[in-house]
């Protein structure tokens, strides 16, 4: 007998006796199942463009640029979202589900004082079901002293640079910028993308308008606002973003159990239905000494969920609260990023 | 149980299942339940998890049934609903996996032994990805194609699954003896 033999005869148990009468009394009571479909060959093909189309729209407003011609090496994204026959807000369709709760307490003492400027470069990779790996990423993150309107402010910049497969081209996105009230680390106005994708966003303390514009083959343009949920001194995270990030970790108080939540701010939309804002929800969940080309950091193991399906870790220096490295794990990818360099202000 | 579905057709059980007959929906239970608990079993590693599944599908399956174009094999195609529905809970990461009362304290494994209960614990061990190629290929006998797509991954991925579990089983059975 082979090992395959053996393997098909591995016992399973029975089910118990009682789970026919479950089914019965499950069904008799009204509880209802929507099964998955068997779909058909056409349909996974359908479903796979569909899955594609949405994937890109995630890219172009995730940043996380293309891989198609004829590429300006200047300005990854703008062609592919200039190219997009319909409106990102439709190739996202999903439910309108009901506004899910904060889980944790709303954050409200930050330690405003602890903030500090300096620039941030990171590694990013991709595992694909522990075959493929793809660390041809950096993000650079600098923070910045400024004013907005005379008053006190912190300018946050990103940039996203990526090697090309079998190419000497790096794609590098436009910067992103976000101006942060120095008191709340709210943001004022945020500006992503450049001349044939652009979105802008400006705040106030309890709404936010938003100015979408693309060009290309099928220009469109979108003009929103909405109420901002939650307090209006509370801090408040840019969706699609790592960069506001940098200045809240910098100053929570994070500490052993130490958990809270923040609202996230998406695109608003055409459809009222579909809410622009989400809770984050963060806990620390562990500490430990990390070990990332930056250097070794003890830092605390902070676990961030924006919904029930997607969770972020990310590990956080003590000392300064530095976002040390972030990891992200599906079904069978992985995505990290790490600290490569940091260059705090001369003190 | 006794039915009193119908003739006792499958084409029978099947109408009137879809019409929502309790008793037709048992016929069913009775003839593939156990053979649909043993894939949920193996594909989601626990006694509950797999109960649940198999809930799931009898609850669902008269609208289901509506769906259904009755091509093929019906005892096919309810395993490879019975297949989706296992494998959405693995993603969803709902599952409870089985731990002895005995090893919940120390979380200690046992080591591998040599037999089919070494290879049953091997296999209880592979990551959820790997295992799952492993059962529908060499277990359930599914082609790489019909993987590929309960999966939605590519023949080539699950080719390259299949491979690196049955490494993995090879290496845990080697060093066990």
């Amino acid at each position: 007998m082979t090992w395959r033999d053996e393997l098909r005869k591995i016992p399973a148990p029975e089910p118990s006796q009682d789970l026919l009468e479950r089914i019965l009394a499950s069904r008799a009571a009204g509880v209802r199942v929507v099964l998955p479909g068997d779909r058909s060959a056409t349909s996974r093909r359908a479903a796979l463009l569909l899955t594609a189309a949405a994937a890109a729209v995630v890219l172009v407003m995730s940043r996380g640029g293309g891989d198609r011609r004829p590429v300006d090496p200047e300005n990854g994204y703008q062609n592919n979202a200039a190219g997009l026959p319909f409106w990102p807000a439709d190739a996202m369709a999903q439910e309108a589900g009901p506004p899910r709760r904060p889980r944790y307490e709303p954050v409200k003492s930050l330690r405003v004082a602890r903030a500090q400027g300096g620039t941030w470069t990171y590694r990013t990779c991709t595992v694909f079901d522990d075959v493929l790996t793809n660390c041809r990423g950096r993000l650079t993150i600098t923070v910045a002293d400024a004013r907005w309107e005379g008053h006190p402010a912190w300018l946050v910049s990103q940039q996203q640079k990526s090697m090309r497969d079998r190419s000497p081209d790096t794609l590098r996105t436009p910067p992103d910028s976000t101006y942060f009230e120095a008191s709340t680390l709210r943001p004022i106005y945020a500006a992503q993308g450049g001349v044939k994708f652009r979105l802008v966003r400006w705040f106030t303390r309890d709404s936010v308008r938003e100015a979408l514009d693309m060009g290309g083959a099928h220009p469109r343009s979108w003009r929103a606002s909405a109420a901002i949920p939650g307090a209006q001194d509370a801090p408040l995270v840019l969706r699609w973003a790592r960069l506001d990030l940098t200045l809240l970790l910098q100053t929570l108080p994070l500490d052993r159990g130490w958990r809270g939540s923040v609202y996230s701010v998406g695109l608003v939309g055409p459809d009222p239905n579909k809410t622009g804002f989400a809770p984050v929800d963060l806990r620390v969940v562990g500490s430990g000494r990390i070990e990332v080309p930056a250097g070794r950091f003890e830092c605390w193991k902070v676990e961030l969920r924006e919904s029930t399906e997607s969770m972020l870790t990310l590990w956080v220096s003590k000392d300064h609260g530095w976002l040390v490295k972030t990891e992200q794990r599906g079904w069978d990818w992985r995505a990290e990023s790490a600290l490569v360099s940091a260059t705090p202000p001369a003190p | 149980m006794s039915t009193s579905a119908g003739n006792g057709s499958p084409a029978s059980l099947i109408a009137e299942a879809r019409a929502g007959s309790p008793d037709a929906l048992s016929a069913l239970y009775l003839e593939h339940g156990a053979a649909l608990f043993r894939l949920a079993y193996r594909l989601v590693g626990a006694r509950e998890d797999a109960e649940d599944v198999v809930h799931d599908v009898f609850v669902g399956l008269p609208s289901a049934l509506r769906r259904y174009e009755e091509r093929g094999s019906f005892a096919a195609w309810l395993k490879r609903v019975t297949a989706r529905v296992a494998l959405m809970r693995l993603r969803s990461g709902k599952r409870r996996r089985e731990v002895a009362l005995d090893n919940a304290a120390g979380q200690v494994q046992p080591p591998a032994t040599s037999g089919s209960d070494g290879l049953a614990a091997a296999v209880d061990r592979l990551p959820d990805h790997l295992r799952a190629v492993l059962v529908l290929k060499e277990i359930e006998g599914y082609a790489h194609a019909e993987i590929a797509l309960l999966l939605g991954i590519s023949e080539g991925a699950s080719r390259v699954r299949l491979t690196r579990a049955l490494e993995r089983l090879r290496n845990e059975l080697e060093g066990g003896r």
